[in-house]
């Protein structure tokens, strides 16, 4: 499967700026849209880790408001990426965002600290 | 501003195939295929400044399918039922942004047999019986694929011909301009 990180899309008034995870690019590109068009800025990590540096780097500048996250990543999975944001004292919402609709999914996806589950298509 | 159509009864032209005989009639083919709704919301994407971004985005869909299954290919020839779970996964994300209710739902059952279980997710099946599955399952797939990509063109096709023919009565009418 491929993907690539698309450019950071803006629109103005900026009002929140959210962190995308999402490896398949389709999906990216259609997220990405919806929300630009509801006023939030957008960026895009393909995968788990990506978005862990993503929110690290950001931290001491203002950072997200919050993140939609793909459990089913390549490289580090939602669920991992999520343990380890909470473990490191990150405590910005985290939706979990999958075209899943398991519940098995959705107890593990609040066990591991998200804060809410979104089926896509969102 | 042109408005974009909504997708509310589906093309004329271009079917293919015959009409399945389920007594729903033209609505209920393409509601079989298409969940309206999200398609019609990815339609509404489409603005001044990107008046083909749904369209974009469905070619873009044509090419990724494509490539995938070409790598379920590999995959079932190779027997890597835990790649053919992935990939079942992935392609039903786009599938359901798009709003391929076909394809998605047969992605899902290729990701649960992936993963040897049964297509509901809940029962333990064998490898052997996973790999069968997924071998017909794949072919059903594309032929669910193609009937969507067939769909989708001819939408698109309709609604080129219709600005096409708009922006051609818009120039006519226009005032002409005098020296």
């Amino acid at each position: 499967s491929t993907s690539q990180t698309c450019q950071v899309e803006q629109s103005s008034p900026q009002t929140s700026k959210v962190l995308l995870v999402e490896d398949n690019l389709i999906c990216q590109r259609v997220t990405s849209k919806m929300l630009v068009r509801n006023n939030y800025s957008v960026d895009i990590a393909n995968n788990g880790k990506e978005a862990i540096d993503m929110v690290e780097e950001t931290i001491n500048m203002g950072g997200y408001s919050c993140i939609l996250m793909d459990i089913i990543t390549p490289v580090m999975n939602g669920y991992e990426a999520t343990k380890l944001l909470r473990e490191r004292g990150v405590d910005i919402p985290i939706l979990a965002l999958t075209a899943n609709s398991f519940n098995s999914d959705f107890k593990k996806a609040i066990d591991v600290g998200m804060d809410a589950f979104l089926t896509k298509p969102i | 501003m042109p408005s974009t159509p909504r997708v509310e009864d589906p093309p004329e032209v271009g079917r293919n195939r015959e009409e399945p005989n389920d007594g729903d009639g033209e609505e209920g083919y393409s509601s079989d295929l298409l969940d309206h709704e999200t398609f019609n919301q990815l339609l509404e994407m489409d603005d001044d400044v990107d008046h083909d971004f749904s369209k974009s985005i469905v070619w873009h869909y044509f090419e990724q399918a494509e490539t995938t299954f070409q790598e379920m290919d590999k995959a079932l020839s190779d027997e890597n039922l835990v790649e053919l779970s992935k990939l079942g996964h992935f392609l039903k994300g786009s599938s359901a942004a798009i709003g391929l209710k076909k394809v998605k739902a047969s992605c899902e059952k290729m990701q649960h047999y992936g993963n040897m279980k049964d297509e509901t997710g809940t029962e333990s099946i064998s490898e052997e019986d996973a790999l069968k599955k997924i071998s017909s399952l794949l072919e059903k797939v594309k032929e669910e694929y193609k009937e969507a990509e067939t769909y989708l063109k001819n939408f698109y096709s309709e609604r080129d011909d219709t600005d096409n023919t708009k922006n051609t009565d818009e120039k006519d009418s226009s005032p002409t301009e005098k020296d």
